[in-house]
């Protein structure tokens, strides 16, 4: 298994958990280790004898400890030292991790079989169309609509309110005058549109530029706003946009039948996490081997339950990717996945100038003018630290053109240090002013970047 | 600042109608947007400009263009691997000093860098021994890193030659370098070339804060001779307190210096003997040439200001000088001092000058005195602190056999701590103790009884011999180290948890011998 330390680590629950899988991390407490090219096992001493199993293509752990964490801590201990091949030595599985296997490969190929059937009956049915709806479904479906339309006609009037009285007004109010509205939205069943207001708090005296930024951030909500309420009027890809960015869902077994799917080799480039009001949101982003398509990986959890699914950056993963139905087509998820355990080792399919992903960027926009969050892939790029000696420092990543962008971070020292001043493959997240680290590849090996500063 | 923004700051009700934006695009496009009953208003109007303007504007950006500085130069030495960096990230996530100590050397000797994932942290570190052991290591990755944090300085002013070489512009760094790097300079220049050290420091003097004057006056340490110590007296006189004691050191390390000469004579005054009796007669009262020469007043209530002179002028007389002056054998001394009231003053005094100054026939009297069990009025803390004095003169033959008779018995009736002795022999051990401690250890922990409060003296050198034990032991010490079942008090807790640490550190030694090639 070609994963390093830190790469496992990122994908512990917790801290705590983190430093208890470490100490597991011990030969001595473990017996009957072995790795395959599916799994990985182990039984390891705790105050009774756990037996760990972890299946590679997916880093899903199994263990016969009462934990409620996920991985625990006996899944993070038998992945670190699955690291090592002299820990953990390679071995034909055991009974008890074959019938996991084996379990796990039937219920998978059930869901396969589910996904391609409705595949099948694919054939003229769009999101929209509506006519298999029974009609407490139907009615259901209008009510919210009827919801939806009220608050955004409600948020509209206090936006004209805040254009009538002045912006001026705004800078002294705390974080729940934003809040307030936003959770109308949420009870108008807008979770879109809420989330955006709820961002607007952050942006009130926070910077220089302030008035211009919030007065940008109010007018695409009006531009949006404006679109829902004339989606009639716009081509079916942008309405489908339109209505996912108010708060519509589109639920992941509808992608077969809505979704775009693409089938490739998809290189887990990068991940980071935020907190959305009660919600922790993890964006993974993938990048296509040869489809060069970026994909945008959201999972939630509440209350500190674990994601559905486990992205581990640097790793490759083979699967059908379906895309979200939209203009912009970056949302997706990924359908039969099967692990590649060559680890990332170069990001050669990216831009090799930053002017090529602007342009891309600039077209992207055209097609869906609120996607607020893109994919930026650097050959061959050079991570600066400007203004050293004067100081205050300033970050940047730079193309072979000298042409460079603003990275959001404060002292990203280690990837520094990972290039040594040399080009390197570099993948993050532009958010239109700035760019979140996310990994990078110097000599051959990955890194991830979030969080290491 | 944009109109459209101002209009938004002020608001509508007082800017009135807003013009149209210059942008003919963003005009057009909001020109296109369908209209309804909320669209015409000034607000809405001016919300979809500014909607579409910032649009426009991400649209299109465009990317300043930077310079970047050079890279980092082709490194000399190989990186070291995977393994040995999550090795050396534990150890640098931990304090302990000696493992990090062991593991920085092991690779300097092996020639590998560390992996550049761990510069910023090796550059964050403030301790000086531990930068001068990781200095080595940084590579040119490192050095290049360091220009960019202004708190990693330290790394580029380090000096770039090999330990003890003098570089090539001495002089210049001598001039114009970092305190740190000019007292090197100075320190490397003493070594080879005295006198031109002094005519460097004697030309910097008057110009020097004083806590660079104690610097200067310590480099005079190396090498000191008669030709320093016109120097170091006039240092005497400095201003400066650390100064003139940092002078007064290092004239009492200097045989035949007139500090040493009048501290003789100080000591004849106080010392006789006569009709069979060892006679002392510490002053009452010093005056300022006492204080000039780096007398100071005792610290501790239980040691009088007369004592305390005693001891500090002994202490700085050579032994051999009591031979020729009272005409006995160090035995005699010895025996003698007991009879008087300032035998423990005489024989701290005698045994630290001993310790300073060398003295062969003075060695192993002393040596087997402090062994002796306790006596009246002995203190064990005294015993043990001029047993350690002692140590690095005494064969390492000597100082085991007294450790493993402790070790067999630490009930032993001797004169310094168990600690002290086992602390005396030079890591790592030889075998045969190692096997003996490690049994010592055993035949304790089997014998803990359920009201058993107090793992003295063992849990006091378990640290200790973790360090110290040879690899050849290591089998032997990782066999499983528990307390008898009944043993559960809070003080046995404790001693499992010192036990457990002990384990982990002997596991962690294991890896460093294995994985780091030396």
């Amino acid at each position: 298994m070609q994963l390093s330390s830190d790469q496992v680590l990122a994908l512990a629950p917790d801290s705590s958990s983190a430093a208890a899988g470490k100490k597991l991390a011990n030969v001595r407490v473990w017996r009957n280790l072995g790795q395959s090219d599916e799994a990985a096992w182990g039984e390891c001493q705790g105050s009774a004898l756990y037996q760990v199993r972890v299946e590679l293509a997916t880093f899903t752990v199994k263990c016969t400890c009462p934990s409620h964490k996920f991985p625990c801590k006996h899944g993070l201990g038998l992945l670190l030292l699955a690291t090592d091949a002299n820990s953990v030595p390679a071995a034909e599985p055991p009974d008890w991790v074959k019938e996991w296997l084996s379990k796990r490969a039937t219920t998978s190929a059930r869901k396969q079989e589910k996904q391609e059937k409705q595949e099948q009956e694919k054939g003229g049915k769009t999101a929209e169309s509506g006519n298999n709806l029974t009609s407490d479904q139907r009615k259901r479906l209008e009510k919210r609509e009827a919801l939806i339309a009220r608050g955004l006609d409600t948020l509209d009037l206090w936006m004209n309110d805040l254009m009538r009285n002045g912006l001026a007004s705004v800078e002294a109010q705390p974080a729940t005058y934003w809040e307030h509205q936003a959770a109308q939205l949420v009870d108008a069943q807008a979770a879109g549109v809420a989330g955006r207001v709820r961002h607007l708090a952050g942006i009130t005296g926070s910077r220089p530029d302030w008035p211009d930024v919030l007065l940008g951030q109010l007018g695409r909500i009006a531009l949006l706003t404006h679109a829902y309420r004339h989606s009639d009027t716009l081509d079916a890809a942008l309405r489908e946009d339109v209505r996912q960015l108010v708060g519509w869902n589109v639920e992941k077994e509808d992608l077969a039948d809505t979704g775009e799917k693409v089938s490739d080799e998809w290189y887990v480039l990068g991940q980071w996490e935020y907190d959305d009001d009660k919600l922790r949101v993890q964006k993974t982003w993938l990048l296509g081997r040869e489809s060069r398509r970026p994909a945008l990986i959201l999972q939630f959890s509440a209350m500190g339950r674990p994601y559905a699914e486990t992205f581990l950056p640097g790793t490759r993963l083979t699967g059908d990717l379906y895309f979200y139905p939209g203009a912009a087509r970056l949302r997706g998820h990924l359908a039969n996945r099967q692990a590649n355990t060559t680890a990332i080792a170069d990001m050669a399919m990216g831009y090799a100038t930053i002017e090529e992903f602007l342009a891309a960027r600039a077209e992207l926009l055209g097609r869906l003018p609120w996607q607020d969050s893109f994919l930026l892939v650097l050959h061959d790029a050079i991570p600066v630290c400007a203004n050293y000696i004067n100081g205050p420092t300033a970050w940047y990543i730079r193309d072979r053109t000298g042409a460079a962008l603003p990275l959001r971070v404060s002292a990203p020292w280690q990837m520094l240090a990972f290039s040594g001043g040399q080009p390197v493959d570099f993948a993050g997240e532009w958010d239109g002013e700035t760019v979140l680290p996310l990994g990078m590849t110097a000599e051959g090996i990955y890194y991830p970047l979030w969080r290491v500063s | 600042m944009d109109p459209l923004v101002t209009v938004a700051l002020v608001g509508t009700a007082q800017s009135g109608a807003i013009e149209t934006m210059t942008d003919a695009a963003p005009d057009a496009l909001v020109a296109e947007t369908p209209a309804d009953e909320s669209s015409g208003s000034n607000e809405r109007r001016l919300l979809f400009q500014a909607g579409v303007r910032a649009i426009y504007q991400s649209a299109g950006y465009t990317a300043p263009a930077i310079d970047a500085p050079a890279p980092a130069e082709t490194e000399a030495w190989p990186v070291a691997s995977p393994r040995v960096t999550a090795l050396v990230k534990l150890l640098l996530s931990g304090n302990n000093e000696d493992l990090q100590t062991l593991a920085f050397e092991r690779m300097r000797q092996a020639k590998l860098l560390l992996a550049p994932e761990l510069l910023p942290t090796a550059l964050s570190v403030r301790d000086q021994e531990k930068r001068r052991l990781l200095y080595p290591l940084l590579g040119k990755r490192g050095l290049w890193l360091s220009q960019f944090n202004q708190s990693w300085s330290w790394a580029r002013e380090t000096l770039d030659t090999p330990e003890g070489a003098l570089p090539a512009d001495a002089e210049t760094l001598w001039q114009e370098g970092s305190s740190g790097q000019r007292i090197e300079v100075l320190r490397r220049l003493r070594a080879s070339n005295p006198a031109l050290a002094r005519q460097w420091i004697e030309e910097a003097w008057k110009r020097e804060k004083f806590e660079f004057r104690v610097d200067m006056t310590r480099a005079l340490a190396i090498n000191a001779g008669p030709d320093d110590e016109a120097l170091l007296e006039r240092a005497l006189d400095d201003k400066a307190g650390g100064v003139r004691s940092a002078a007064a050191e290092v004239l009492r390390s200097m045989p035949g210096s007139a500090l040493m000469q009048r501290m003789i004579a100080r000591a004849d005054a106080m010392l006789s003997y006569s009709k069979g009796a060892l006679k002392v007669n510490p002053p009452t009262t010093i005056d300022a040439t006492w204080e000039r020469d780096g007398f100071t007043s005792s610290k501790s209530p239980s040691v009088g200001a007369r004592a305390s002179w005693l001891y500090q002028t002994l202490s700085c007389v050579p032994p051999v000088h009591w031979g020729q002056q009272l005409g006995m054998s160090p035995e005699q001394l010895i025996a003698a001092a007991a009879e008087t009231k300032w035998g423990a003053e005489l024989l701290q005094g005698w045994t630290k000058a001993t310790a300073q100054f060398g003295a062969p026939d003075w060695v192993m009297p002393l040596w087997n005195r402090w062994l002796q069990p306790a006596k009246k009025g002995d203190s064990q803390t005294a015993a043990s602190e001029m047993y350690g004095l002692l140590a690095p003169q005494i064969a390492a033959s000597e100082r085991e056999a007294v450790a493993l008779r402790l070790v067999a018995d630490p009930t032993a009736a001797i004169g310094p701590r168990f600690y002290t002795v086992v602390a005396s022999l030079e890591p790592p051990w030889s075998q045969q103790f190692g096997d003996a401690y490690l049994r010592g250890l055993r035949a304790f922990i089997a014998g803990l009884a359920a009201k058993t409060t107090s793992a003295d003296p063992w849990d006091d050198t378990l640290a200790i011999a973790a360090l110290a034990l040879p690899q050849s032991c290591f089998a032997a010490a990782l066999e499983p180290l528990t307390l008898p079942e009944k043993a559960t008090n809070w003080y046995m807790q404790q001693f499992q948890r010192q036990l457990d640490e002990f384990t982990n550190t002997i596991q962690l030694r294991k890896r460093i011998y294995e994985e780091i090639p030396a």
